[in-house]
């Protein structure tokens, strides 16, 4: 379980390098509330990105983003909705990503998926 | 954004349209919706298809996968989109080297293993899909059977996904087919693909022949004379005395079917949805086909039916042959009555909330009853038992307007001699002669017998001169209606064209009146 947990974060470390690299500016990162955790929460030009990371070191559970469900990113737009009532962030769209993060054999694999919902 | 597309066929009844499966794979999360109107064999096949190419080691689209079967309008049936809808997916994400998506059409469905597995109506689906303009069709290799008959498409048989990705000319390697049963075997395909599309004659199998027939020379004189001139038959005759040998006899002595009706009755028993009847065609489908429903068939049973894609009844199987109703009072009336509109069009529409399916029924009628409940009201081993009402209610199951349509009724007695008939073979061959000498008769239409011929027309343009004082003396004395004069012309014109006459005498006459029979055979009191 450690072990899944320490790949998660690694995951989301590189999740948010990669957005550093293209020109996102992160804003926030693992941010909790009641309903749940946002990932990651950075900027595009005047769009507001939430970014949900799945992180893997094999597929045989599937690709990761076979694991964001309807249900999931349902959840997402509900914390999205919570982030902006606490750090109030007016002029901004909201847009919801998601990022895999797949290591094999000894490479990773980011992918990012724009505008999930 | 990626589009991959391929064709699959979408039958309902005997009439096919071309589908075009597009698959797109769009820039959201993971997903696969199949749209355009699939029934829920239909919709199962997305996890099908998807299993299949993961299984034989190819990727599938990480992304939001949409399959749109167009036109989207029509409703889809059955599992044989597999096929396409993988091809369509794989197209999203792969390189064919050799495919055209224009004229090539896929037909068939997969295991999870990938292996492709037989579908029905293969053949009726070829047939249509060469009408729209399809040139190449991949379909199961256990299908390979029936596609034999057809050469006016190229048919490529393949035995598992593997098999057809690489024919298609995948611009990847893959591993061998692994089946998951063990007792498939995944190389074998017979490259023979040719089948003598003709009739052979040095054919063993047994067949039944009036050779084995004693002393009813009469009987099958009359049946002799149905086969030439196509006239629908009707035996009468107590239990035992060989109506139901009589009748089964009577398919061999019909001219062996053309390339184009054997494929016809062909396509049609594929939409039975027997996918290996025809697994190894032999000169056999040439044979006119024998259908006998059992009495306690159905409406739908008889002219076609079931839900929610109609299928052939048993008249359609019996479609350029012989449908054969042996205790004929036993059959429900509407079954009955059923018969007649498909007796005058030689074809039944079956209509259901998904649309119209039209299927060939031009069928030779036999008819075989006992004249009442016992079966020897008109004489035979016993006396009559039934009272009159019972008989009446029994003969009233066959109606005017059905015997109207009956143009030879035989009353079946005792066997008259020991004498042995002519055999099949013999019989076969007047009736070809006959045939011939009516088919130069009407060489300028395309009649093929005379009971295909509009009565008016055959009266007008080939009269029977003077022998014709004998049919309007029984028209006049009220044997005959009107219909039964025009029935007896035509028949007098099929005893000239079997006793080799350019015009039928008197004697051809008196036989045809002799054989039209009474308007009610199955009453004792009329002769």
């Amino acid at each position: 379980m450690q072990s899944n947990q320490a790949l998660g974060r690694t995951g989301e470390t590189l999740a948010a390098e990669y957005l550093e690299n293209h020109g996102y500016a992160v804003i926030d990162r693992n941010w909790h509330c009641r309903t749940g955790e946002i990932d990651i929460v950075a900027t595009d030009q005047n769009y507001l990105v939430f970014v949900e990371v799945k992180t893997r070191s094999n597929t045989s559970f599937g690709h990761p983003f076979e694991s964001v469900t309807t249900s999931k990113v349902a959840r997402m737009r509900r914390l999205a909705n919570e982030w902006c009532l606490a750090k109030a962030s007016p002029g901004f769209r909201i847009r919801l990503d998601a990022i895999s993060v797949l290591f094999c054999s000894g490479q990773v694999k980011i992918e990012h998926l724009k505008a999930i919902s | 954004m990626a589009l991959g597309l391929a064709k699959a066929i979408s039958m309902f009844g005997m009439s096919g349209r071309v589908v075009q499966v597009e698959a797109e794979v769009g820039n959201g999360l993971p997903g696969f919706s199949l749209i355009g109107l699939p029934d829920n064999a239909l919709s199962e096949s997305k996890e099908r298809v998807k299993s299949a190419v993961q299984n034989i080691g190819l990727k599938w689209p990480q992304r939001k996968l949409t399959v749109n079967l167009s036109p989207a309008a029509l409703k889809k049936f059955g599992s044989g989109f597999d096929l396409a809808i993988a091809i369509a997916v794989l197209a999203t994400g792969y390189r064919f080297r050799n495919f055209s998506v224009k004229n090539t059409l896929f037909i068939g469905e997969l295991g999870l293993d990938g292996k492709i597995r037989p579908i029905g109506g293969v053949l009726a689906g070829l047939l249509e899909a060469a009408k729209n303009g399809i040139k190449r069709a991949y379909v199961p290799t256990d299908n390979l059977g029936e596609t034999r008959l057809i050469d006016q498409l190229e048919i490529i048989p393949v035995a598992n996904l593997t098999d057809l990705v690489e024919k298609l000319g995948i611009e990847v390697k893959l591993r061998k087919f692994q089946s998951a049963d063990p007792s498939v075997e995944t190389n074998a395909i017979e490259e023979n693909l040719n089948i003598e599309l003709a009739a052979s004659s040095n054919d063993q199998r047994y067949r039944p022949d009036f050779n084995e027939v004693r002393g009813q020379g009469t009987l099958i004189r009359g049946l002799t004379i149905a086969a030439a001139g196509g006239h629908h038959v009707l035996l009468v005759g107590p239990p035992g005395s060989g109506k139901t040998m009589m009748a089964q006899r009577f398919a061999g002595i019909l001219p062996k079917l053309t390339v184009d009706q054997a494929l016809e009755s062909a396509a049609l028993t594929t939409l039975t949805g027997r996918p290996t009847l025809l697994a190894t065609p032999t000169s056999e489908i040439f044979d006119p086909p024998f259908s006998a429903p059992h009495h306690n068939a159905s409406v739908s049973a008889m002219v076609g039916g079931g839900s929610p894609i109609p299928a052939p009844g048993a008249i359609s199987l019996a479609h350029n042959g012989v449908l054969f109703l042996d205790e004929a009072c036993e059959f429900q009336i509407p079954v009955l009555e059923s018969l007649r509109q498909p007796l005058e069009s030689g074809s039944v529409s079956i209509i259901r909330a998904a649309g119209v399916a039209s299927f060939p029924a031009n069928f030779q009628l036999v008819l075989a009853a006992n004249p009442c409940p016992c079966g020897y009201a008109l004489g035979g081993l016993k006396r009559c038992e039934c009272n009159h009402a019972q008989k009446v209610r029994y003969r009233s199951k066959l109606s005017g307007p059905l015997l109207d349509r009956v143009d030879i009724r035989l009353r079946v007695g005792a066997p008259g001699s020991s004498e042995v008939s002519e055999g099949s073979s013999e019989l076969a061959e007047q009736v070809i002669q006959a045939r011939n000498r009516a088919l130069s008769r009407y060489k300028s239409e395309n009649w093929t017998h005379n009971s295909a011929v509009p009565g008016q027309i055959l009266q007008q343009r080939y009269p029977i001169g003077k022998s014709v004082k004998l049919l309007d003396a029984a028209r006049n004395s009220g044997k005959l209606s009107m219909r039964g004069f025009e029935r007896a012309y035509k028949l007098s014109w099929t005893i000239a064209d079997l006793n080799g006459h350019d015009q039928p005498t008197l004697e051809d006459v008196s036989e045809a009146l002799y054989f039209r029979g009474s308007d009610s055979p199955l009453d004792p009191s009329s002769e």
